[in-house]
């Protein structure tokens, strides 16, 4: 318990004293997933809405690795995006390995299909009807899917505000492809778990309770989001 | 002759194994007529309106506006027909925002949008509620403005797929009313889905019946009501009595023999095989001896009254005949006067309005 609170009190030290490293470490940790989930809202809410609105053979199974998606190891992300980004891989040639770009790639692979998935739910649960209702008052399918989009907002952002969950809260892959090195891979996970691997369990816990307060920050921001479109519309 | 402004041939629609979701041979509508569609749960009712309103794939012909179909000018065919669904489908926004939609679809001047949506709005007696959410509207409310939103942008075809379900019964008559009025005056074609036989009187010059995605009967709908072509039409058309049947032929002519026992000679055309004789209420006649002056072979019934339904213009009255109960329709006058429950009384009926199917 006294470690707990001797590692809170940490934290507020070095975000209180401005420490450079600390404060480099959390930005570079939500630009990374900051970025990796607005890459996984780009491909994610389109793919939800298309199979949500699309009837074609094959929809089932192609939900059904959606919906796999959702639970993909971060490791097993971090291994094959490793694999093609290396030196000798598919993408060797780009260097990609061990920066923030590979970082975001992986993040983004294990995002997309949670906001894939949460969004094409957030759609199937508004009246099926509706999509006909639009194309019926003569809406082209960009006005009708856009309309569909603003009605299914609330559960849009839930599946944001999932995405980013996960993506800033995992380690797996970011140690894999980016290899935690200091000033320009180390985000806040990673840095927890080499200070545990140093035995440095007061600062582990001061950058955990970092990485929640961050965390806690942009969640809050995009409930407020969420919420004041409930409010708007009532 | 009005000119035809949808003609389909050969049309069907396929959905998994079932395949005749749709099959209909041919299918004519006429600018400015009013044609309701009948028929039982899953007859494809919904599917024939989504087929007009190209929201639906088809194999087959039509011919839309005179213009064959083609996915370039699907849109803009589509623009020029509007639907109205069962459900009260209303955007999460204000009523005046969901009337706009349509025209802003069509990139109509913000301006012509304001002026256009207050029109359509008052047509149907509620401007008051431009400002209003659309989620905070009372079902009636809710329908008026789907309603006004289907007719802000002058559509030439209005399919309305059972939109007064949910409504209570002198709200769907004042609504018919309306549409009807507003159809005559711009010449608006409207197609009506409706479970309600009695909203297909009030409302239609013309009636279809699906069964099965096939249109089994294409007419006027008292026609329809007393010439049904099947027993299974005239059940959905709510024919008072249909009394199990078979015909018998001796020197004198061609006899029809009812299940409750009455035999009666019939001139009528009858297509082999019948099954079902059917006698609207309002052709079974309380004996009286001024019927003797008439030169009609009447048909003699006795029953025995085992209830009677008051209503307004007449009353039902459900008389036993041999095991068969028999609706007969009643003005209300001679209800008082004679008929009281477990009563014998005399019924009388002309086998010319009798029709056989």
């Amino acid at each position: 318990m006294d470690m707990i609170l001797q590692g809170m009190i940490q934290a507020c030290q070095l975000l209180i004293s401005g420490d450079r490293e600390i404060f480099q470490v959390a930005m570079l940790t939500l630009t990374v997933s900051g970025t990796a989930t607005a890459i996984s809202v780009v491909l994610g809410v389109p793919l939800g809405l298309w199979l949500a609105l699309k009837e074609f053979h094959g929809k089932e199974a192609c939900s059904s690795l959606v919906n796999f998606g959702m639970g993909l190891p971060p490791v097993v992300v971090g291994l094959i995006v490793s694999l093609f980004l290396w030196r000798y891989g598919p993408f060797g040639d780009f260097g990609l390995m061990y920066t923030p770009v590979a970082m975001i790639i992986a993040q983004a692979i294990i995002a997309v299909p949670i906001v894939a998935g949460l969004s094409f739910a957030a759609i199937l649960s508004i009246n099926p009807k509706l999509h006909w209702q639009l194309m019926s008052l003569g809406a082209t399918t960009w006005q009708a899917s856009w309309l569909l989009l603003r009605e299914a907002r609330l559960g849009l952002m839930a599946a944001v505000i999932a995405g980013f969950g996960r993506v800033i809260s995992e380690v797996g892959a970011s140690m894999m492809v980016g290899g935690n090195i200091k000033g320009q891979t180390r985000v806040l996970t990673t840095a927890t778990v080499m200070e545990v691997g140093k035995g440095n369990y007061d600062m582990a816990l001061a950058i955990s309770f970092i990485l929640l307060i961050a965390a806690y920050s942009i969640v809050v921001l995009l409930t407020y989001l969420q919420h004041g479109g409930k409010r708007e519309r009532s | 002759m009005s000119e035809c402004i949808l003609k389909m041939e050969h049309v069907t629609v396929k959905r998994g194994a079932r395949n005749n979701v749709l099959n209909i041979e041919h299918l004519e509508l006429s600018r400015g007529e009013l044609v309701a569609v009948v028929g039982p749960n899953g007859a494809g009712k919904s599917t024939l309106l989504q087929v007009i309103n190209l929201l639906h794939s088809y194999h087959g012909d039509i011919l839309l506006f005179g213009q064959k179909i083609s996915n370039q000018d699907k849109i803009m065919l589509r623009r020029r027909s509007a639907m109205v669904f069962q459900d009260m489908l209303l955007l999460n926004d204000t009523v005046f925002n969901n009337v706009a939609l349509a025209l802003r679809f069509r990139g109509v001047k913000e301006g012509e949008v304001k002026q256009r949506v207050y029109k359509a709005l008052a047509d149907f007696r509620c401007d008051h509620l431009a400002s209003r959410p659309a989620q905070l509207l009372s079902g009636g409310e809710a329908q008026r403005v789907c309603i006004a939103r289907a007719l802000v942008t002058n559509p030439e075809i209005l399919l309305l797929d059972e939109p007064f379900a949910s409504l209570d019964a002198a709200t769907r008559d004042e609504l018919i009313e309306e549409i009807r009025q507003l159809a005559e005056e711009r010449e608006i074609s409207v197609v009506l889905v409706s479970h309600h036989f009695t909203d297909v009187l009030h409302f239609a010059e013309r009636a279809l019946l699906l069964f099965d995605g096939r249109i089994v009967q294409d007419d006027k709908p008292e026609i329809i009501m007393r010439r049904p072509v099947s027993v299974q039409v005239a059940r959905l058309v709510g024919m008072d009595n249909i009394i199990p049947c078979c015909s018998e032929q001796d020197r004198q002519g061609q006899f029809i023999r009812l299940a409750n026992g009455i035999r009666f000679l019939y001139h009528g055309e009858v297509c082999e095989p019948i099954s079902a004789c059917c006698l609207p209420g309002d052709v079974l006649y309380l004996w009286d001896e001024r019927l003797l002056n008439q030169s009609i072979n009447w048909v003699m019934v006795e029953g025995l009254v085992e209830r009677v339904i008051p209503g307004i213009g007449t009353y039902r009255v459900l008389i036993k005949v041999g095991e068969q109960l028999l609706s007969v329709r009643v003005p209300p006058h001679r209800v008082k006067d004679i008929i009281f429950a477990d009563s014998r009384v005399k019924l009388a009926f002309n086998p010319a309005e009798v029709h056989i199917v």
